[in-house]
C-alpha cells in the first residue's frame, strides 16, 4: 500500500525483515523426564509410526495437502531408523556374540566418559545411517554380524531404498525430483518427473507405511530368529563350549532368556507377542536337541 | 479279546473309505474300472496335456489318481507319473500372519514336495538299470535331506536356518523340470504326467493363486500336470484361465446319470464285504442318498451294517439324517476356517432349505401323476458374483450340484439348475408317492419320471428375507480396537491406526475336539474318546512329533496298531485341514 520513502538510499533491502524475538536455546526443547529403555525398539516403532497414521487414517478425504505427505515421509522413515539404532544399541548391550563383533570398535571419550552403561553402545552408532538398503546390511553385520539372506527382507530393503530416495527429495529439495535421485529409481523410467514435486495420497502414504512395518517386524523377527539360534549353536570366541549356557531347565534360564525376549517382543502391536514363557518352550523344543549334543561331547 | 476285534475292525472301516490307505498293491482289485466316466478321467488323466479333476470332497478325485498312478507303472507305454499331495497347505497358512515372505516360502514348499514326490516314485518304480536315485538328485544340486528338513520345518512352523533359506532360494521350476525330465529318460518313458491332489487350497486363497501360477509354468511338452480341485476353485485366479490353460475333468456323477446305480453298485461290490447282507432296499437308499459320492456311500454302507437297528426303516433314516448333519456342520466349519466366507456361509445354508422345501411343495403336487423333481433353475441374472461364490460354496461341500445351464426361449431367461444333496431331500421327506413315507413308497417316487422343466422362481421370492444385494464377504475386524475394516485392500484400521493383519485361523481350528471333527462316526468318535484320552484336541495331536510313542505306552497298543490308528487320525486332520 505505502510506497517506499524516496529519500532511502537502501538498495539492498528487498524484503521486509524484523529482529527474532528470542534467542534459539536448544535445552529447553528436550523431554529430560522421557525414558524408554523398558520398551522393545518394536514397540518404539509402532508407537511412533502409530502416532503418525492416527493423523491421516481418519482424514476424512483422500487428498492430503501436499506438505504433510511429505512430512509424513520423513516421520515414518525416521521411525524405520530409529528402531534399528534402538535394535542394535540394545543388542549390544544383552547379547555376547554382538559384543564380540564390537570389542574392536572405537568411541569417543566423551561419550565414554557421560553415557550410561546401557547407551554407551549408542555412541558406536554416531557415524552410523539406517537410510538406506546397503546402511542397514551393512550396520547389521558390523555390529550384530547377522548376514541379512533372507530374500524377502533383501525384497523389502530394495523397496525401502525407494523410500529414502524419495526421503532425499523431501529432505533437501522440498519434495522435488532431483537428478541423482531419479537415477536411483531409473532414469529412463523418471526422467519426465525431474524437477517435478512427488505428491502423496491418503493411499501412497498408506503403502508406504504398509512397507515399513512389514520391513521393520521382518527385520525384527528374522535378528530375533538369528540371535536365538546363535546364543543356543554358536561358539564364542575362546569358549569350549556350544552356546551361551542354556541349561534348558525353564526356571534357570528365565531371566536370560527375558533378557532377549524384551529386546523384541511387542506389546503395542494389534496382536502383542506370545508369552516370554511359550516362546521360550517352543525354543527349547527344537535346541534342547542340539545343546545336550554337545553336552555330551 | 472282544474288544481287541471291535478296535481293529473300526480301524479298518475307517481306512477303508480313504482311498489314500487302501494299500496301493490292493489298489488295482479294489477298483471298480466299470463306467465311460471311469475311463475316460484315466484317459485325461495320462494325456500330454494339463487337466484339472473337478470335483467336491470325497467323490473319488484321490482314488483315480492313485490308480492312473499305478496303471502307469505298469504299462510300459504309458506315461512316468508322479504323485504329489498338497493337503497339508493349510500348515502354512499361519506364515500368511508371521512372515512377509510367505508366498515365497509357499512357493518353495510346493516344489519340494513335488521333488519329494519325484523321488519316491522313481523308487517304487524300481528301474531296470541299476540307477541310484539318491545320484539323479545329487547331479542337479538337491540333498533329499535337505529337502525333507526344509518341509517339515516349514510345515511345523519352525524358523528356517540358513541352510534351509539357500535350499528355498535353489529351488526354480526349471531346475524341477529339469529334474523331471532326467528321471523320465532315464525310465525310458516319453513324458511325465505330474499327479497333484488335494490342489483346492480352498482355505487359502492367496496360496491358491500362487500355486495355480506354478502348475501353469511347470507344464511344458514332456511334462503335463494334473491337478485335483473343487468346482470354482481356478476362477479364484485373474491370471488362470480354465478351458484356455487347462480342461477341466469333472469326476462327480450326477444322480441324474443313467449309469448312477450300476457305477456306484459296482464299487460297493469291491469294496464291501458281506453287501449281500445288507436289505436290498436298504442299499438302493442309501445309494440314492450319497449323492454320487463313493466315500459317503461306502461309509454309510459300514454304518448300516455295525448299527444294531430295529428296523431297517429306521436305520436308513437315522444315517441319512446323521450324514446330512455332518455334510452340513463341515460346510460350516468352512465359516471359521475363512472368516471372510461367513455371511455368505450362512446365508447359502438358508437358501440350500429354502431350494429343498420348494422341491418338496413340487413333489408333492407331481406325485398324483407319478413324476417328480430334484432340479433348481436360477435365472442367471440373479447369480451376481457374489450369488455365484455363495452357490460355489456350496458345490465345492458337496451340497449341491451344478447342473450347468440351460436356455429356455428368450437369451434373458438363462437358467443355472442346482440339485440339492439328496440325502437332504430324504431327510425331509422330499420325495415320496404319498403313500406313509416308508422306504418303498420313497423308492417308487425315486423310481418316477422327471418333469420336464425344473422349478423356475426367482430367489428373493423363495427366501423374501435374505437380501441378496447386501450379500458380501465379512471383512476382518481391527485386533486392536475391533472395528471392522472398510474394505478389502484397507492397510491400516481406520479407527485407531494399527496396522491390520489377520489373525491365523489354523490356530482357532487347532482347539477343536477331535472328537467334533465332522466326518466322524459315532462309534469313531466313541474309540477315540475312549483309547486316546490324551489326545483331545487337534493341538494335541499335531504338538507331538511323534504321537505313536505316546500311543504306545497304553496297555495293548502295538506297533501296527498304533500305526493305523496315526494314520487314521492323520487322515481326519489332514481332511478337515484342508
Amino acid at each position: 500500500m505505502t510506497k517506499p520513502a524516496t529519500i532511502s538510499e537502501d538498495w539492498a533491502t528487498i524484503v521486509a525483515v524484523r529482529e527474532p524475538k528470542e534467542r534459539f536455546d536448544t535445552c529447553s526443547l528436550f523431554n529430560s523426564s522421557h525414558d524408554d529403555s523398558c520398551i522393545s525398539p518394536i514397540d518404539q516403532f509402532i508407537e511412533n509410526a502409530l502416532g503418525l497414521n492416527k493423523l491421516w487414517a481418519t482424514h476424512p478425504t483422500e487428498e492430503l495437502a501436499p506438505e504433510i505427505g511429505i512430512l509424513f515421509l520423513l516421520g515414518y522413515v525416521s521411525a524405520v531408523e530409529s528402531y534399528m539404532r534402538a535394535l542394535v544399541r540394545r543388542l549390544i548391550y544383552c547379547d555376547q556374540f554382538s559384543q564380540e563383533c564390537c570389542e574392536k570398535l572405537q568411541l569417543s571419550y566423551g561419550a565414554a566418559l557421560h553415557h550410561k552403561a546401557d547407551v554407551l553402545p549408542e555412541a558406536l552408532l554416531e557415524e552410523t545411517v539406517f537410510s538406506g538398503k546397503a546402511e542397514i546390511i551393512k550396520a547389521l553385520e558390523k555390529f550384530v554380524g547377522f548376514k541379512l539372506i533372507n530374500k524377502s527382507i533383501v525384497d523389502l530393503l530394495e523397496q525401502y531404498e525407494m523410500v529414502c530416495q524419495l526421503r532425499h527429495c523431501c529432505v533437501h529439495r522440498f519434495g522435488k525430483l532431483g537428478a541423482k535421485n531419479a537415477i536411483a529409481l531409473g532414469l529412463q523410467s523418471h526422467k519426465e518427473f525431474l524437477e517435478k514435486p512427488v505428491l502423496l495420497t491418503k493411499s501412497s502414504i498408506s503403502s508406504i507405511a504398509d512397507l515399513l512395518f512389514v520391513l521393520v517386524k521382518s527385520i525384527n523377527n528374522d535378528v530375533f530368529r538369528h540371535v536365538m539360534q546363535r546364543s543356543a549353536t554358536g561358539k564364542l570366541k575362546g569358549s569350549g563350549q556350544i552356546g551361551i549356557g542354556w541349561t534348558w531347565n525353564k526356571a534357570k534360564d528365565k531371566r536370560l532368556y527375558q533378557s532377549y525376549y524384551l529386546v523384541f517382543a511387542s506389546q503395542a502391536d494389534a496382536q502383542i507377542s506370545p508369552s516370554s514363557s511359550d516362546l521360550y518352550e517352543r525354543f527349547r523344543k527344537i535346541h534342547k536337541q542340539a545343546g545336550s549334543r554337545t553336552r555330551e561331547k | 479279546m472282544v474288544t481287541q476285534a471291535t478296535n481293529d475292525d473300526f480301524l479298518n472301516s475307517a481306512l477303508q473309505q480313504r482311498a489314500d490307505y487302501i494299500p496301493i498293491d490292493e489298489l488295482l482289485a479294489e477298483t471298480s474300472e466299470d463306467g465311460e466316466l471311469f475311463q475316460r478321467v484315466q484317459k485325461e488323466l495320462t494325456n500330454r496335456g494339463f487337466r484339472t479333476i473337478v470335483g467336491p470332497r470325497g467323490c473319488g478325485k484321490t482314488h483315480m489318481m492313485r490308480f492312473a498312478w499305478l496303471r502307469c507303472k505298469k504299462s510300459p507305454t504309458l506315461p512316468f507319473a508322479v504323485y504329489v499331495s498338497f493337503n497339508r497347505y493349510f500348515r502354512l497358512e499361519p506364515l500368511l500372519s508371521s512372515s512377509a515372505g510367505a508366498i515365497h516360502q509357499f512357493h518353495s514348499w510346493v516344489l519340494a514336495r513335488v521333488l519329494i514326490a519325484l523321488r519316491d516314485s522313481i523308487k517304487k518304480w524300481k528301474p531296470k538299470k541299476n540307477i541310484n536315485t539318491d545320484e539323479i538328485f545329487t547331479e542337479h544340486g538337491f540333498s533329499l535331506n535337505q529337502l525333507i528338513s526344509f518341509v517339515t520345518k516349514i510345515e511345523r512352523n519352525q524358523p528356517l536356518d540358513d541352510a534351509n533359506l539357500a535350499l528355498s532360494e535353489s529351488l526354480s521350476i526349471e531346475g524341477i523340470q529339469n529334474i523331471i525330465d532326467t528321471a523320465c529318460r532315464y525310465l525310458q518313458r516319453k513324458h511325465t504326467v505330474l499327479l497333484m491332489d488335494d490342489a483346492a487350497l480352498t482355505l487359502t486363497p492367496d496360496y491358491l493363486i500362487e500355486f495355480l501360477d506354478i502348475v501353469r509354468s511347470l507344464k511344458s511338452s514332456t511334462i503335463a500336470p494334473k491337478a485335483s480341485v473343487y468346482p470354482g476353485t481356478t476362477e479364484v485366479s485373474p491370471k488362470f484361465h480354465q478351458g484356455q490353460d487347462s480342461i477341466p475333468v469333472p469326476v462327480w456323477i450326477s444322480i441324474d446319470d443313467a449309469l448312477y446305480d450300476s457305477i456306484m453298485q459296482e464299487i460297493a461290490i469291491k469294496r464291501v464285504k458281506r453287501l449281500s447282507n445288507i436289505p436290498a432296499d436298504a442299499q438302493a437308499m442309501l445309494r440314492f442318498a450319497s449323492f454320487g459320492i463313493p466315500r459317503a456311500y461306502l461309509t454309510m454302507l459300514d454304518e448300516f451294517q455295525r448299527g444294531e437297528f430295529k428296523t431297517t426303516q429306521q436305520g436308513v433314516n437315522k444315517i441319512i439324517k446323521e450324514h446330512v448333519d455332518a455334510r452340513i456342520s463341515e460346510f460350516r466349519s468352512l465359516g471359521m476356517k475363512v472368516p471372510k466366507f461367513e455371511k455368505l456361509i450362512i446365508t447359502g445354508e438358508e437358501i440350500l432349505n429354502e431350494i429343498a422345501k420348494e422341491l418338496k411343495a413340487f413333489n408333492k403336487t407331481l406325485a398324483a401323476s407319478q413324476k417328480k423333481q430334484l432340479t433348481y433353475g436360477v435365472q442367471e441374472d440373479e447369480l451376481t458374483p457374489i450369488v455365484d461364490r455363495m452357490f460355489k460354496l456350496l458345490v465345492e461341500a458337496g451340497l449341491i450340484y451344478d447342473a450347468g445351464t440351460v436356455k429356455h426361449g428368450s437369451p434373458s431367461r438363462i437358467y443355472r439348475r442346482f440339485l440339492p444333496h439328496t440325502s437332504l431331500l430324504l431327510s425331509i421327506r422330499a420325495i415320496d408317492s404319498g403313500g406313509t413315507g416308508g422306504i418303498k413308497q420313497t423308492l417308487e417316487a425315486i423310481a418316477f419320471k422327471t418333469t420336464k422343466h425344473p422349478i423356475r422362481k426367482s430367489l428373493s421370492t423363495i427366501a423374501p428375507n435374505i437380501k441378496f444385494e447386501e450379500l458380501s464377504f465379512s471383512l476382518p475386524k481391527c485386533a486392536s480396537c475391533g472395528t471392522r475394516r472398510l474394505t478389502d485392500i484397507q492397510r491400516f484400521c481406520h479407527n485407531c491406526g494399527h496396522q491390520l493383519v489377520d489373525a491365523s485361523t489354523f490356530n482357532i481350528c487347532l482347539d477343536t475336539e477331535i472328537a467334533k471333527v465332522p466326518g466322524l462316526t459315532d462309534w469313531q468318535r466313541y474309540q477315540i474318546s475312549e483309547n486316546l484320552p490324551r489326545l483331545r484336541t487337534l493341538q494335541d495331536f499335531l504338538a507331538k512329533q511323534d504321537p505313536a510313542a505316546d500311543l504306545l505306552t497304553i496297555r495293548g497298543f502295538g506297533k501296527r496298531k498304533t500305526a493305523k490308528i496315526v494314520d487314521v487320525l492323520n487322515g481326519f486332520v489332514d481332511d478337515f485341514l484342508s
